[in-house]
């Protein structure tokens, strides 16, 4: 897992990186393109799920804990 | 270029509150599991809201109805239960269908906040020991505040504050992110964010349990446990068509970590038919740490992507990969979809067992499902329609499935409103 | 066409229209600029919520001033032409949006001019660049004000 995550790191700074001037962040700034995308509330409610379903966490944002979930 | 290659760290944020949009959103959650466990009902509402040019609140609140039933372990001597595969809680397809729960009849108190505990004891004839569901039912509350503060340089300061009660959970969160942009063109962008929670867990004593209160007296003792959650993150845009965020995560956790309902059977003896049913104990702490990664990308002006990676590794002895992909099709200017596949295993924690004759004297124990080495995977499906500029509503319909046989159906629904 | 584009934006990458600068004749025309007369120039897109809240306070301004002094041209970069099109219809719709708009969907008025933010203005008076103010700013309405007539003395 350590390799594919370093791997994509280098992936990323390969040079395929373009500056995106500002008026060309029309697309990046479009809903589709946003975490939970049309629904962020909903993606809330799945986190909760899968925490009180599962035994991991972590890796979306310090923010919105308190679920309770033991 | 701007490529700081110093900088190999990178992570996932869901950002909250840092555009530039007013507006509130409800969702209304049903989500129900199969054979009659858990049945949630929630609805839910977000409230997003800017104050000039450098303060956005943000700020949520739900309701859960939380109703149906946990398997666990437990002694029924003479009343209904479903009789799992006592070896490792498979469904048996010769299973009666009809009346899986096991209210108890028990004498203590403890009975009507549901527990299991009624059904613990020590030297129980070891031909009752069944793996069954339990009933409960619960209503929780939780809200959370965040307040973004926007600098001269345009970097953002996050602080939040998550608040979640139950009947016998108590949850206090306080959070605090910090972004800074690294270039000026502001396509780079690195964030530190730290939380604290403080968890409070009321346990009702009964014998074996893992009180200090008198075991007899049925009383209940409030245990604690705190989590601390750091998390470093990288954001880059690639293009003008996509991004990629990379973080870094650690969580430690400390306190009463078991979970008070579930159950282990100890000292399993077929020759003296006696067993103990016992609570299970957990260790009281976790470190955890991992690494996640998310790409999206607008394949065409009509199709997006979205891909996360998560792996997850702690103290326990479990770790566990997720993938997470959506797609967004933009069908017309007022409809859009989404179809998403996510994909999750995991491995089970060093005192994991499902077998009823196997734990003896161990010091840790758990037969809890959550804690064992499943897989899973999730179909969701949206449909979103943009009534006007002001007004959107949408229907999700999304399946959940572990290799445990539990499924899970849920359906969110709500609406937008941008003022 | 789109290798001359990316030639030209290339081209233009070190270069940005600062405060003093010269806006070339091709601009100029392209936005019909007259002699003697202040022009604020406003990019903008439907996808900046900045913008979005901006818009309504600078028409709140050009109900202020003398058009024949001062005139408020706004430059709407959204790549897909109709989606900036039904942007400045509802803010039109809603008495919120009262310049002139020009469309510039292959972006390369704003390309020219190079902001480092959006939304961005710019105070052009015969062609001179008097003053920019990038980004989202409190009370974008007094600071204009306030500006147009530190200017007139």
């Amino acid at each position: 897992m350590k390799t594919i995550l370093i791997l994509s790191t280098l992936l990323l700074f390969s040079g395929c990186i373009k500056e995106v001037k500002p008026w060309e962040k029309g697309v990046l700034a479009k809903e589709t393109m946003k975490d939970g995308g049309t629904n962020s509330l909903g993606k809330k409610f799945e986190e909760h799920m899968y925490f009180s379903k599962e035994a991991s966490k972590g890796g979306s944002g310090v923010a919105g804990g308190g679920c309770g979930c033991n | 270029m701007q490529l700081k290659l110093s900088i190999a760290a990178a992570a996932l944020l869901i950002s909250v509150a840092s555009q530039a949009e007013d507006y509130v959103t409800f969702q209304y959650l049903q989500y129900n599991e199969n054979d009659d466990r858990t049945a949630v009902s929630a609805p839910s509402i977000m409230i997003n809201k800017d104050f000039g040019t450098d303060f956005t609140l943000n700020a949520s609140f739900v309701y859960d109805a939380v109703s149906g039933a946990s398997p666990t372990f437990n002694s029924a001597a003479g009343s209904m239960l479903d009789d799992y595969d006592d070896d490792d809680h498979d469904d048996d397809d010769d299973d009666d269908d009809d009346d899986d729960e096991y209210s108890s009849s028990g004498a203590s108190s403890a009975a009507s906040s549901g527990a299991s505990a009624f059904a613990r004891g020590t030297d129980l004839n070891a031909t009752d020991v069944k793996f069954g569901n339990v009933k409960y039912d619960d209503k929780r509350v939780a809200g959370g505040l965040a307040l973004t503060s926007r600098f001269a340089n345009r970097d953002e300061l996050t602080v939040g504050f998550n608040y979640s009660s139950e009947k016998d959970f108590y949850s206090k969160e306080a959070s605090a992110e910090y972004m800074h942009w690294l270039d000026d063109s502001k396509n780079q962008s690195i964030s530190l964010g730290l939380s604290y929670q403080f968890n409070e867990i009321l346990v009702t004593c009964i014998e074996n349990s893992n009180c200090d209160v008198d075991t007899k007296s049925g009383a209940s003792q409030k245990m604690d446990a705190s989590l601390i959650n750091a998390q470093l993150s990288f954001s880059q845009n690639i293009n003008s068509d996509s991004y990629a965020k990379i973080a870094l995560f650690a969580i430690v956790e400390d306190g009463y970590l078991t979970n008070p309902y579930m159950n282990v059977v100890r000292n399993y003896n077929e020759i003296t038919n006696t067993a103990d049913i016992v609570s299970e104990n957990r260790p009281d702490s976790k470190i955890a740490y991992g690494a996640s990664i998310k790409y999206a990308n607008a394949l065409t002006n009509k199709v997006s992507l979205q891909l996360a990676y998560r792996y997850y590794i702690d103290d326990w002895g479990m770790d566990s990969n997720t993938l997470d992909s959506d797609i967004y099709y933009e069908y017309t200017s007022d409809w859009i979809f989404k179809f998403g596949l996510r994909g999750y295993i995991q491995s089970e924690a060093d005192f994991y067992n499902a077998k009823k004759d196997y734990f003896t004297n161990e010091v840790y124990a758990s037969s809890d499902q959550r804690m064992s080495g499943f897989s899973s995977i999730t179909y969701k499906t949206d449909a979103d329609y943009k009534i006007s500029e002001q007004w959107s509503v949408n229907l999700s319909a999304n399946f959940y499935t572990q290799s445990t046989g539990n499924n899970a159906t849920y359906f969110m629904t709500g609406f937008r409103y941008n003022f | 066409m789109k290798i001359l584009i990316v030639l030209f934006l290339f081209l233009t990458n070190i270069l940005a229209y600062q405060k003093g600068d010269i806006i070339s004749e091709n601009i100029a025309s392209h936005l019909g600029l007259k002699e003697n007369k202040m022009y604020i120039v406003d990019f903008f897109a439907s996808w900046c919520g900045s913008c979005k809240k901006e818009i309504p306070l600078i028409s709140k301004v050009n109900r202020q001033i003398d058009s024949n002094k001062v005139e408020i041209i706004g430059i709407d970069v959204d790549k897909d032409v109709n989606k900036g099109i039904k942007f400045q219809e509802s803010l039109k719709a809603d008495g919120n949006l009262n310049f002139r708009v020009i469309n510039d969907p292959q972006n390369l008025i704003i390309a020219e001019f190079n902001p480092i933010g959006m939304p961005t203005l710019y105070y052009i008076k015969n062609k001179k660049i008097i003053k920019i103010i990038t980004g989202a700013i409190d009370n974008i309405d007094k600071v204009i004000l306030n500006d147009l007539k530190e200017m007139e003395q």
